[in-house]
């Protein structure tokens, strides 16, 4: 075997349409995704604007929906899935001693649909009619045959089936990479539990997006070949829509999830100092979720008139779920117990996930009980469980794997200073936003309103100030990356931080192009 | 600097959790209603609520324990455990018994309101994009009810009324004491007829019936608002219920029938 | 060269004629509505088009690629069938009476003289349909194996011609097991010329087997227009 030519990577454009590199293509992904990050950002601040007060502010009602319907959707598939899906990318060969991902060139076509289909969703929002405006969940029949059904809603069909062909493209590249390309040596359980979330996530995301892409096409049938699966009239059932989207859906909640518990059960352990707690358990724990993630979907659709039977048991298995998601609580924290942590930025947003998204998931547990649900379900009660469990849950769950990995990405070190900054000015306003909003949903004030009766204007008005607040921390954040990879302080550590395990602080610092061209020695870990 | 940080906002939070049983005037909670099947959810929810703070006070002190006293920066030395099976089997099964515990109330009050039967009258409401159209079956008497807001006070032009979103030209009149039977469908796409003061909450579906029943036990005027996104006017279809004695309502119901 | 044997060579040419028809018959018979004779000749013509591909591809992994999509498919197609016997079966699909044009079974144990359901007819209009629709009797009160005939009346207030279709509701959802309809005018298209107005009949018993737990049922009609097809 000869030497590797160091000839580095193309310059120019033309170095990251063609490439094949999973570090490149994980970069992309994260870049893509904190773009569209910002964008669906901004749609929340337009959200917040018109609700700052009772009475119409800025938006027609129309428009409000659009909004909110769009902070959804690029929210879901286009911040948190590709951060996720970058972070995969990236960090799955590292850490399990393979050169690259198995499918290199499919790599590369996963993440060059996903701009096409953003752009062609942001771009209804341009078109006749405007952009999409039936909420990020797009019941039918309000998505197919309303009278205010606009005609980009098929470009946001067509858009739905690219960034699911995305997905499940990417996933059989994860599946097989893990199959296949484990150093010798690397066991199943040997791998690092990241690796492990996003090997049931792939499951998971070859599960259900073809029942996503099902759903749609239905949709489409509907509105233009005259079939009826969603309407009455021909013997259809806009219920049926809600079965099938929440059987995508439910899953689709988990898939974002497990990769941030996968981030959780590499850093705690990094900063604590102390083996994970309970590797196994772990494990067995993620797949039980991933299990049973796909037999409590009509929890969703409790107020839809589900015979008895059928509530009872999809309370029971919701409530189920509590479960193994406890285990990893409880495991997270005996991993810390009799730990000797430090604090760094890292540390602390996953700190703050244990803590608000445990929150989030006593919130969902609540939800799960039918009665009570009656008087939460689509009012900001939901709102609040959601946004606990995304924004300190996945969010925070993609931003510490950031700060954790970006000194290995770049060979830069962010400011400490400055991290803990956003970290407490994010951590803050996010509660100040989110937190709120569950009195909200008590009081009354359902979901998906432009305006509001006025004993909801005072916590309305603390919510939207604080999001302001939130959304400047993550143009902080921006700058911070921005200033860490061009002037940050330089690191040539392999082990950047002294806790961490795992094949990728064996590598130099920063990452070279090619890493792993031979398979490395695997020392055991668990 | 850490602990103290997370100490105050941790005391914060819990305050705020504390507090919101006793702010209940200030809306802060959910409404005890007047039927007994929102007071029983209330119930429900006050006694998941209290499970969950519980366990939460529990989980997050060990935490928060381990955050302030088993630091690098306070000389500790990491221990070596990472794994322990019974203490895992323990936090597996407990967990199960705690939520059985949840769950048997809560079954025996989802029976409860799934039980339609013998009801007194029968009010058909339908869902339209955008107001509620009622129908007391069997008593000839129909009608529409719109959002009564003016448009000036939507637009800021005029200052907004108490009930400003929760008025209708029409309200649904209802006797106390009574079991009324709640049938729901829709005339375009799907709807949501919710009355947090009764307790009811049920998707309107084009096509297709849906049941729901409440017994009100206390005279007074109950809102509510459309609870599933049927469009650019979804926040401004509200929905009132104005309850009577049963003389009042049948002196109502004649002068109905009249018109 | 592609070395087969003339068998083989029998079987392509025979394979292609039916590929190559079937662009003859998709243009100019695409209006003929499906029958049998047009099912048979798509059910050719995908066997042809699955042994074209089988002939030529050599290799085991193409074979077996080649065997699974075509058992992924027909087993699509198969659903629909598979559906109608697992709904007879289970009785699931409550809303599509199967029993409509069944006949009054004496052997239901005759009528239940001990128990009374009243029974409540209701319309709901669907969008913005011009039509007077009322039923016969709003509510009435039956024995669980007596027959009642009602009927609702239409009337066309529109200066068009309308198609329209009654889609039945019955609540509570349980009691559409008991509910069995001998004439009944739900899911049937029907044509209203301009002002025309028409009696549409309803005959049906309750199941005596239907649980003590239902007093009251009330069966919701939706009225859909479906002139245009678009639902």
């Amino acid at each position: 075997m000869s030497e590797e030519h160091h000839h580095g990577p193309k310059k120019g454009i033309t170095r990251w349409l063609f490439t094949t590199n999973h570090k490149d293509i994980g970069t992309m992904y994260l870049w893509l995704s904190f773009i569209m990050f910002l964008f669906a950002g901004s749609m929340a601040m337009g959200i917040r604007m018109e609700l700052f007060q009772p009475g119409k502010s800025l938006f027609e009602p129309n428009f409000f929906n659009q909004l909110t319907t769009l902070h959804g959707l690029i929210m879901v598939f286009g911040a948190v899935m590709p951060a996720f899906v970058g972070l995969a990318n990236w960090q799955i060969p590292l850490m399990i001693g393979a050169p690259d991902m198995a499918l290199p060139r499919m790599n590369n076509w996963s993440f060059w649909i996903l701009p096409v289909a953003f752009s062609i969703l942001a771009s209804t929002l341009f078109m006749e009619g405007g952009g999409p405006n039936f909420g990020w969940t797009f019941y039918a029949p309000l998505s197919t045959t309303a009278p205010t059904t606009p005609s980009s809603t098929d470009f946001f069909i067509f858009s739905v089936h690219l960034m699911g062909m995305s997905s499940i493209m990417g996933s059989l590249n994860i599946i097989v990479t893990i199959f296949n390309l484990r150093a010798p040596g690397m066991t199943y359980m040997q791998m690092p539990i990241f690796v492990w979330t996003w090997f049931i996530t792939a499951f998971l995301l070859v599960a259900v997006m073809p029942v996503l892409a099902g759903c749609v096409t239905m949709m489409l049938a509907d509105r233009h070949l005259g079939t009826s699966f969603f309407s009455a009239a021909g013997g259809g059932d806009p219920i049926l829509f809600q079965h099938v989207f929440w059987f995508f859906g439910h899953p689709e909640v988990y898939i974002i999830i497990l990769p941030a518990f996968g981030v959780m059960s590499e850093i705690i352990p990094t900063f604590s100092r102390k083996k994970i707690f309970g590797y196994h358990s772990m494990v067995y724990a993620t797949a039980a979720i991933a299990i049973l993630s796909f037999t409590v979907w009509a929890h969703h659709m409790f107020t839809t008139g589900m015979p008895v039977i059928g509530e009872i048991y999809f309370m029971f298995a919701t409530m189920l779920i509590a479960v193994p998601t406890g285990v990893k609580v409880f495991n997270w924290t005996a991993t810390m117990w009799k730990g000797a942590m430090s604090f760094e930025a890292p540390m602390l947003f996953a700190i703050a996930f244990l803590i608000m998204f445990s929150i989030g998931g006593f919130s969902g547990l609540m939800l799960a009980i039918v009665p009570a649900d009656f008087q939460y379900h689509d009012t900001y009660f939901v709102v609040a469980h959601f946004h606990y469990v995304m924004v300190p849950g996945a969010i925070f769950g993609a931003i510490a794997a950031v700060y954790y990995w970006l000194p290995k990405w770049s060979g830069k070190m962010y400011s400490e200073f400055l991290s803990k900054l956003h970290f407490w000015l994010s951590f803050i306003s996010l509660n100040l936003v989110f937190f709120p909003m569950h009195f909200l949903g008590l009081a009354g004030m359902p979901r998906r309103i432009p305006d509001y009766a006025l004993q909801f204007a005072d916590f309305n008005m603390i919510c939207s100030i604080s999001a302001f607040v939130f959304g400047l921390s993550q143009i902080f954040f921006l700058f911070i990356l921005l200033k860490t990879i061009y002037s940050g302080k330089e690191v040539r550590e392999k082990k950047t931080w002294d806790g961490a395990e795992g094949l990728e602080w064996t590598v130099a610092t920063p990452a070279p192009y090619h890493t792993f061209s031979t398979p490395p020695k695997v020392v055991p870990l668990h | 600097m850490h602990n103290r940080l997370t100490k105050l906002i941790f005391s914060f939070f819990t305050l705020l959790i504390i507090s919101s049983n006793a702010a209940a005037e200030y809306s802060l909670n959910m409404t005890r209603g007047v039927t007994p099947i929102s007071r029983d959810i209330y119930d429900l929810h006050m006694t998941i609520f209290w499970i969950c703070v519980v366990i939460a006070v529990l989980v997050f002190s060990v935490m928060i324990y381990a955050i302030i006293f088993h630091r690098k920066s306070l000389g500790c030395v990491p221990a070596k455990f990472h794994e322990n099976t019974t203490v895992e089997i323990i936090w597996t099964i407990v967990p199960v018994f705690i939520l059985i515990g949840m769950a048997w109330p809560a079954t025996k009050v989802l029976i409860d309101m799934e039980d339609n039967s013998k009801s007194d009258m029968t009010i058909k409401i339908t869902g339209y994009m955008w107001k509620w159209h009622y129908d007391y079956l069997g008593q000839e008497v129909r009608f529409e009810s719109n959002l009564a807001t003016p448009m000036e006070q939507i637009n800021g032009r005029e200052p907004k009324g108490k009930n400003y979103l929760l008025e209708v030209d029409n309200p649904l009149v209802l006797p106390i004491n009574k079991k009324i039977r709640f049938i729901t469908t829709a005339n375009d796409v799907i709807h949501a007829w919710w009355v947090p003061a009764l307790g009811i909450k049920k998707d309107a579906v084009p096509g297709f019936a849906n049941e729901a029943w409440a017994i009100i036990n206390k005279p007074g005027i109950y809102r509510g608002q459309c609870a599933e996104l049927c469009g650019a006017r979804h926040g401004f279809m509200p929905i009132v219920v104005i309850a009577k004695s049963e003389f009042e309502y049948e002196k109502w119901l004649k002068n109905q029938k009249k018109k | 060269m592609i070395q087969i044997s003339n068998y083989k060579k029998i079987l392509l040419i025979f394979f292609s004629i039916i590929i190559f028809t079937s662009f003859f018959y998709l243009y100019f018979f695409i209006d003929l509505k499906a029958n049998n004779l047009f099912i048979s000749y798509i059910i050719l013509f995908i066997i042809s088009i699955t042994g074209y591909i089988y002939i030529l591809c050599k290799q085991k992994i193409y074979r077996t690629i080649l065997l699974i999509i075509s058992f992924m498919s027909i087993f699509c197609f198969m659903l629909v069938p598979i559906y109608d016997v697992f709904c007879s079966i289970t009785g699931l699909n409550g809303k599509i009476d199967i029993s409509k044009f069944g006949t009054y079974n004496a052997s239901n144990k005759g009528i239940n003289k001990s128990r009374i359901i009243a029974i409540e007819f209701d319309v709901t209009y669907n969008k913005n349909i011009q039509l007077k629709f009322k039923p016969k009797h709003y509510e009435i009160k039956l024995r669980p194996g007596e027959i009642f005939h009602t009927s609702y009346y239409v009337k066309n207030l529109t200066k068009k011609e309308i198609i329209i279709q009654a889609i039945p509701s019955i609540v509570p959802w349980i009691a559409n097991k008991y509910f069995k309809k001998i004439e009944c005018f739900c899911f049937e298209t029907q044509t209203l010329f301009p002002n025309e107005e028409t009696n549409m009949n309803l005959s049906f018993y309750i199941d005596s087997k239907i649980p003590n737990t239902i007093q009251r049922l009330t069966l919701s009609y939706t009225l859909f227009n479906v002139s245009n097809k678009t639902f």
